[in-house]
């Protein structure tokens, strides 16, 4: 893992982090909205991770560990909401919710 | 006998300092055990409990007010000093009456049990929130906060308005927090350490050293987009104004006034630990640095006024009256920042008054909304007409909160303006403070179209008003609170002092 420079993680990590973005705005089904959400996480954690490596403190690692409990968490109560969407609107689009206007 | 034990023993100081959170974790684990037993019907007993859970905190924060200025407990994660405590008071004053307001509100008469579980969770958050001194316990704090609020949005999960509410609600907030702790990563490279009071010497060294203003500007931007979801600052703000229609009301009451406050609470600590600590980077004598943080002042300002305009150009067009007051609240998000674009010691001063004015008169402005909807079923201001003269006290005084929502003497909200106008024009911003008077002078019209309808024009339905006591004597008493602090601001003026991160320093 020495080996490796760093800027290749964070290259990744960055990657990962537009990747998340781009998925949140172009797509229109909710659960591919979730899964944009949880790559910005994961991209925020492989930063932690590897700054943690190369930085010489253990504080990182232990971010990342939270982080991964906090999305689950997130997820949940997201996909609880995404779930009562589709049984009052019967549908996962997020454009088909749309009562609430000027 | 409790707390002496836990005087007594040096290792349990840290638990002391923790004391507030218990007895809240505590009171929502009893709102728990006492929903699950069989015949608790009536829906007061939780809310009960709640209120009871709050008292023992607010008693334990109020002996920590007297006690020692400045305790850090769980090795510097977590710190209790008189900002943390004002914001917990705060916190504590404004859900007691939240809690009322949901007793009142006529359409949350379903199981009520997970209702205040959830909203004491949030509490709980926002406690975490403004005692975190650690990047971790601002992201636990800052998401123990925004779940429970994504759930509340939500409550009526039968009714469409609702759901949508929480599902703009839950998207805008989990992009805004990755987004947040993308940031924060960022900051942890750039200095390798995660506590905010050695981030800020550490990014001031790394300054002087390398010069990396680049990632800087990055990092700071990024944990700004969480900050300014959180107060719903341009361009953050397009939740808002969904999630406070079709929240129920009590928890866009919630919402508006003790969520707010929480980011503006851990954004100005955010601010001074990194920005305007001792050893920090306003601190450094660097001429690269100081117009950093000039243009980062500038930068605050610029969204100030940008949030502030377009609250007060969207308030005017609103015909719902929550509607209105979700603009009105981003616009008031612009005042505050104000003061937060000051870094230092008058605009923390400032925007802490002004808070406390916020709190009175939007828990007032709200409480009107929850009374009259209870009788007339709609939030619609033509719905409204007339109901003036049906209760002219209670309208009396609800109209006094509308003024003091402008900005106009005799009440608290002018103070509050006239600090945060002599802060910016003492930095040297003399332009914001224009475009912040030209907004009062707008917002003037769209709050006295409310007041118009109330007292002006007639009624074309007829409708009795439900008499409230309660929400009455709520209403009453927070109009005349912003008229004493409007007219006898010394005490709360000193209680901000106090509260001052700077003059801790100093």
């Amino acid at each position: 893992m020495d080996g490796i420079p760093i800027h290749f993680y964070l290259g990744v990590s960055a990657l990962l982090f537009f990747l998340g973005l781009v998925t949140i705005l172009a797509r229109r089904n909710l659960v591919y909205i979730l899964l944009g959400v949880e790559l910005i996480l994961n991209a925020a954690s492989l930063n932690f991770v590897t700054f943690s490596r190369y930085g010489g403190n253990l504080d990182g690692q232990i971010v990342s560990i939270f982080v991964i409990i906090l999305a689950a968490a997130e997820a949940a109560v997201a996909l609880a909401i995404v779930l009562n969407i589709y049984n009052v609107f019967k549908n996962v689009d997020v454009d088909t919710p749309s009562e609430l206007k000027n | 006998m409790f707390q002496a034990i836990l005087a007594t023993s040096p290792m349990l100081s840290d638990i002391q300092a923790f004391l507030p959170e218990i007895y809240l974790t505590v009171g929502l684990l009893l709102v728990v055990i006492i929903d699950l037993l069989p015949g608790m019907t009536d829906r007061r007993i939780p809310a009960l409990l709640s209120l009871v859970g709050l008292a023992f905190a607010a008693r334990v924060l109020w002996q920590q007010m007297s006690g020692e200025p400045r305790i850090e407990a769980f090795g510097g994660l977590f710190v209790v000093d008189r900002f943390a405590l004002f914001f917990k008071l705060f916190t504590t004053i404004a859900v007691t009456v939240v809690i009322l307001y949901s007793l009142a509100w006529k359409r949350l008469e379903s199981r009520m049990g997970e209702y205040y579980l959830v909203l004491m969770s949030a509490v709980l958050g926002i406690f975490v929130l403004v005692s975190s001194q650690h990047l971790l316990m601002v992201y636990i704090g800052l998401e123990l906060l925004s779940i429970p609020s994504y759930i509340l949005t939500g409550y009526f999960k039968n009714q469409r308005k609702s759901s949508e509410a929480s599902l703009k609600y839950v998207i805008y907030g989990s992009v805004a927090s990755g987004t947040m702790l993308y940031g924060f990563s960022l900051l942890y490279g750039l200095t390798g350490t995660l506590r905010l009071d050695e981030i800020g010497p550490a990014l001031a060294q790394a300054f002087s050293e390398s010069g990396n203003p680049e990632a800087t500007a990055l990092a700071f931007l990024m944990v700004l987009a969480g900050f300014g979801y959180k107060i719903a600052a341009v361009p953050f703000h397009y939740w808002l104004p969904d999630v406070y229609q079709g929240a129920p009301i009590p928890i866009t009451t919630f919402l508006a006034v003790a969520s707010k406050a929480a980011g503006f609470g851990v954004l100005l600590r955010y601010m001074y630990l990194v920005y305007g600590a001792p050893g920090a980077l306003a601190t450094l004598s660097d001429v690269d640095v100081v117009a950093w943080v000039d243009k980062l002042s500038l930068l605050i300002g610029i969204v100030a006024a940008v949030t502030m305009t377009l609250g007060n150009l969207a308030a005017l067009r609103q015909k719902n009256v929550v509607r209105l007051l979700a603009y009105s609240s981003i616009a008031h998000a612009g005042y505050l920042l104000m003061g937060v674009a000051v870094i230092g010691s008058s605009g923390l001063e400032a925007v802490l008054f002004y808070l406390v004015a916020y709190l009175i008169m939007t828990l007032g402005a709200f409480g009107m909304v929850i009374y009259l909807s209870n009788s007339v079923k709609s939030e619609e201001i033509e719905d409204f007409r007339g109901a003036g003269w049906k209760a002219p006290i209670v309208c009396g005084a609800f109209v006094m909160c509308l003024v003091s929502l402008v900005g106009l003497p005799p009440t608290a909200g002018f103070v509050g303006k006239w600090m945060l106008f002599r802060g910016v024009i003492e930095s040297g911003m003399l332009w914001l403070a224009v475009v912040a008077g030209l907004n009062s002078a707008i917002s003037l019209y769209y709050y006295f179209r409310v007041a118009k309808a109330l007292f002006l024009e007639k009624s074309e339905k007829e409708y009795t008003l439900k008499r409230s006591p309660v929400m009455a004597a709520i209403i009453i008493g927070l109009s005349v609170l912003v008229v004493y602090y409007g007219l006898r601001f010394g005490g709360l003026i000193d209680l901000v002092q106090q509260a001052n991160l700077f003059a801790a320093v100093q």
